[in-house]
């Protein structure tokens, strides 16, 4: 029987491994996980779960990559030696990766998750570089500036060592790091050889594609824009981990009013909201829908303010006909931005998502039509 | 005279192996590389002036194996030598900036680093063909010292490197080795490569590409390309379609894999750069749906990246992947339109690519929809099929959705589709663009329920008592009690798990290993999740062993009655027993055996 079973998980695994990163990967792997339990084979048990942790957190499932991981660490500790320290210390960077964007997570939990991955690092001969580069992105997260970038700059005195990230990886994060304090053409320079795709990695440049965005339109660069546009929406396209991602994607075709493509985006991607329960994704991308929405309702043509959209029924405001108004729309995708924006705060103890979301608006400062003419390419 | 270059030989040569170059066998490449480079340069000079090169492999040569490379090229003058040397000097890796100052004199240069991988010694004789030049011996070893001199014998213009085969190396020095790397890497060149060993001379590229060929008929054209596939492959195709655009100045050929190609086999494409190899895993040539072929395609207009192995994502090349992806994506339709019988056998081997373009793509979406298969409860069928029958499509969007539904659907003969798979969900969401008439459903187990019948109000009192008994049974499993009517009537009880519920599940099944600290972020999590969502088993009242169940008063049996059901109910749903609910089978089973004993001896006595 225990053959037969076995035989079923590897076929799964197979199968799973010839998969994209994304939900049916992540529910073969679960079914997978299943039988194993129920032959209660510890080491078996814990494999699969270590590629569904990895599955989970690159397919756009942070929940259930962090249930998952918990169950790892848990009997890793109970079981000293048996697995490898590495491998669940290089997850366990995935996860405070993620774990702000948990609202219901509050701060002093992070906090000890951060100081917990801290000590472990040590006690396993490693340096500081990786956990002062999530102490940053934690502090960036709720807007703790000063703080922020002194970590930033604590992980860049830290000599690299192997639960660092990769050189590609850091790279995109300084060129993150120089838009965060505003110097958007160091930020370009730095990127160059991200963007022209000289240098990449499993996640780099998907991410810098869509991170250039803005600083271009700040600078006047519409064309360059345009192409990165182009190339990083097809590289985030399909994978539900870059849902905030798309929501930049989204911005930059309302901004040069490309909306036509701006409208397609949206309904392409207004599903996934449904399919995963990432608060901090369902931010960005209702801020950013909110903004298309906006700019949408004061249009002279008909087409663009009422337009007419491919919904799923479970959309809250559905209507049978698929005919919206772009009033409505922005209504309620101001109202759930502000309402995700609150559980934030709360948890952040600050207004600093209710700050970005008054500050959006403002965005339509940087309106300038460039029309993406499809003869063209 | 004697000098010494300032460089650390050995190093240069650990990084050409270990970081520039992916094997040894790239010096052949940097060779033609170099020779290629001569010759373009010479008919700038000479537009009548006809290139070529030439590769002798001696039978002997001193005591090693040796090969001598010739290109009747530009040359190089002693000046351009000194250059060349800075140049190897100045940059440890090819930086593109500093190549491209010195154009292909320091790409020279670099080149021959690579023959030190395989040579300790690397002779050049060479003779510039501007003006009057002298011929120039360079002579370099592996130890870093080189020698210049400036002979007196006048050879022909070009440059002639001869290498000699180190220890271990000798592979590299066979006959075979060097025919077969040289057509790797140099086949397209538009001008003869001959190798000369012991046996004589052939030319190794004389072969044409087929797209460079005019054809007298399409069936000699088809038989050409097949065989030139063949010949690269080793592959029988499925079919072959010519590629050309002229953005990026490219031309080639896409040939239809005859089998359904892995991840890891896909976008393994033979790309030449001006008809020197460029690499055979280039990315971003083609659009990312596009993973049913495999081509071979020449660009002389697009950039290589610093290690040559791919292009510089650029405006230029993604103009370049429009362009070709069209010509693939016409392929398919004229295919649809002309030979539906071949579209259906492609289609059973590259769903998959088809479904990723239709899902992007609504024209296409409309032609093709028809004729891709999805898989049912039923069975695997086109929609066409499955709309034949049915007026409802219903579709689950993941696995254990699926499984967990797919036993119940087929009982109330409900056809479900497993949208589970990347691309279903989404084209079955946008069917009605196609088929107006058909309503589309998505079901999960929990909506499945809704099709089963209500107890009667006479029922419902009658079963009053088993609900009330049940729910406190079953309240610390958190899960909530129905009732109904439903087929198959074998079946006592149903445990559905939709929605959040299952991960609500997974999440207890880990508190029971985590500690405190981490049982407190698991409980974080759960408390972020729709507090309604829980798991959910439904009686089957036509069930005669539950109905039976429903009868019983003595309220001992009936709680152990209703923890095996549940019990039963979870393990008939495929889900491992967590800690706790194996308790529950642990006592239920002794309860039972106990219950049993007590009423058979009551019995006997």
């Amino acid at each position: 029987m225990s053959e037969i079973i076995e035989q079923e998980i590897y076929d799964l695994l197979t199968d799973a491994f010839e998969l994209e990163e994304g939900d049916e990967q992540i529910s073969m792997l679960e079914a997978a996980v299943r039988l194993a339990d129920g032959l209660r084979d510890l080491e078996l048990q814990y494999e699969i779960r270590e590629l569904l942790v990895r599955a989970c957190v690159f397919g756009g499932a942070t929940d259930k990559g962090l249930v998952t991981f918990s169950w790892c660490l848990a009997q890793f500790d109970q079981h000293p030696g048996q697995f490898s320290e590495w491998a669940i210390l290089w997850k366990y960077k995935w996860i405070v990766g993620v774990i702000c964007n948990f609202p219901q997570i509050p701060k002093p939990r992070i906090y000890q998750m951060l100081d917990d991955l801290a000590d472990r690092s040590l006690r396993a001969g490693y340096g500081l570089r990786a956990v002062h580069m999530h102490r940053y992105r934690a502090e960036r997260f709720w807007n703790n500036r000063e703080q922020a970038i002194e970590y930033f700059h604590r992980m860049e005195a830290e000599p690299k060592d192997e639960l660092s990230n990769c050189s590609v990886c850091e790279l995109d994060d300084e060129v993150g790091f120089s838009i965060y304090r505003g110097h958007d053409e160091r930020a370009l320079e730095l990127a160059r050889p991200l963007l022209n795709g000289e240098e990449k990695c499993a996640t780099v440049p998907h991410r810098t594609y869509a991170n250039v965005l803005l600083p271009l339109l700040r600078l006047g660069r519409q064309h360059d824009a345009l192409a990165y546009h182009r190339r990083g929406y097809e590289l985030v396209a399909g994978n539900k981990s870059f849902l905030d991602k798309i929501a930049d994607h989204l911005i930059f075709l309302t901004l040069t009013e490309n909306f036509t493509r701006a409208l397609e985006v949206f309904e392409r991607h207004y599903p996934w909201m449904e399919k995963n329960h990432d608060a901090f994704y369902h931010f960005r991308f209702s801020r950013a829908a909110w903004l298309m929405f906006e700019i949408l309702a004061e249009h002279a043509d008909k087409s663009l303010a009422e337009p007419r959209l491919r919904l799923p029924r479970s959309f809250p405001p559905f209507v049978d006909e698929g005919r919206y108004h772009a009033v409505k729309l922005a209504a309620w995708f101001k109202l759930r931005a502000e309402e995700l924006g609150r559980r934030f705060d709360r948890r952040n103890e600050n207004s600093f998502f209710a700050q970005t979301l008054a500050e959006t608006p403002a965005l339509k400062a940087l309106c300038a039509p460039f029309a993406i003419v499809e003869s063209e390419w | 005279m004697e000098y010494r270059f300032q460089v650390n030989l050995g190093g240069i040569i650990d990084l050409l192996s270990n970081h520039t170059y992916s094997s040894p066998q790239v010096f052949i490449r940097e060779l033609l590389q170099n020779g290629v480079d001569a010759i373009v340069a010479r008919s700038y000079l000479d537009p009548e002036y006809r290139g070529e090169m030439h590769i002798e492999l001696p039978a002997q040569f001193g005591e090693h194996p040796a090969l001598v490379f010739r290109d009747n090229g530009i040359g190089l003058t002693e000046e351009e030598i000194h250059l060349f040397l800075a140049t190897i000097g100045q940059t440890s890796k090819r930086d593109n900036d500093l190549l491209q100052r010195n154009g292909f004199i320091g790409q020279f240069g670099v080149g021959l680093l690579s023959c030190f991988v395989v040579s300790d010694e690397v002779l050049v004789n060479t003779r510039s063909a501007k003006g009057d030049a002298k011929t120039i011996e360079w002579c370099g070893r592996a130890d870093g010292t080189y020698s210049l001199a400036v002979l007196d014998r006048q050879m022909e213009p070009g440059t002639e490197v001869r290498l000699l085969c180190k220890k271990s190396a000798e592979d590299y020095f066979l006959s075979e080795t060097v025919t077969r790397l040289a057509s790797h890497y140099g086949s397209l060149l538009p001008f003869p490569i001959n190798l000369s060993d012991g046996e004589g001379t052939t030319v190794i590229n004389e072969a044409r590409p087929p797209w460079l060929e005019q054809f007298a008929d399409a069936e000699l054209e088809r038989e050409h390309y097949l065989e030139y596939g063949r010949a690269t492959f080793a592959i029988e195709f499925f079919d072959y379609i010519p590629l050309r655009s002229s953005i990026g100045d490219v031309a080639g050929v896409a040939f239809v894999l005859p089998f359904s190609p892995s991840l890891a086999n896909r976008k393994t494409h033979r790309v030449y750069l001006k008809n020197m190899l460029l690499s055979e895993q280039t990315e971003g040539l083609l659009p990312d749906w596009a993973f049913f072929v495999k081509c071979v395609v020449n660009a002389n207009d697009l950039r290589p990246t610093a290690s040559r192995e791919s292009f510089y994502e650029d405006a230029k090349l993604a103009a370049t992947r429009i362009a070709l992806g069209q010509q693939l994506r016409h392929y398919l339709i004229d295919l649809a339109r002309e030979s539906p019988h071949r579209l259906r056998q492609l289609i059973q081997l590259h769903y998959l690519s088809i479904k990723a373009l239709a899902v992007d793509d609504e024209e296409f979406f409309r032609i093709f929809i028809k004729w891709l298969p999805f898989e049912t409860n039923m069975g695997t069928m086109t929609l066409t099929e499955y709309i034949k029958d049915h007026d409802v499509i219903y579709y689950v969007q993941n696995l254990d959705q699926f499984r967990q539904t797919a036993r119940i659907a087929a009982s109330q003969s409900l056809c479900v589709i497993n949208a589970a798979y990347t691309y279903d969900a989404r084209l079955i969401e946008r069917v009605n663009d196609v088929f107006p008439e058909v309503s589309i459903e998505a079901i999960d187990s929990n909506s499945l329920t809704h099709s089963f019948e209500y107890l009667t109000l006479d029922e419902q009192d009658e079963v009053a008592q088993f609900i009330a008994v049940a729910n406190q049974v079953l309240l610390p499993f958190k899960c909530a009690v129905e009732i109904r009517t439903f087929a198959p009537a074998e079946l006592p009880a149903l445990y559905i798990a939709g929605g959040d519920a299952q991960f609500k599940r997974s999440i207890e099944t880990t508190k029971e290993v985590t500690d405190t600290f981490w049982s407190a972020v698991l409980n974080d999590v759960e408390s972020g999740l729709d507090p309604d969502s829980g798991a959910q088993l439904c009686f089957n009242y036509r069930n005669s062993v539950v109905y039976k169940i429903t009868k019983i008063k003595d309220e001992t049996l009936l709680r152990l009655s209703l923890q095996m059901l549940y019990v039963q109910a979870i393990l008939l749903s495929h889900r491992p027993l967590n800690a706790r609910e194996m308790a529950l089978l642990n006592e239920g089973l002794l309860g039972f055996i106990e219950w049993g004993v007590d009423a058979f001896e009551g019995w006997i006595q």
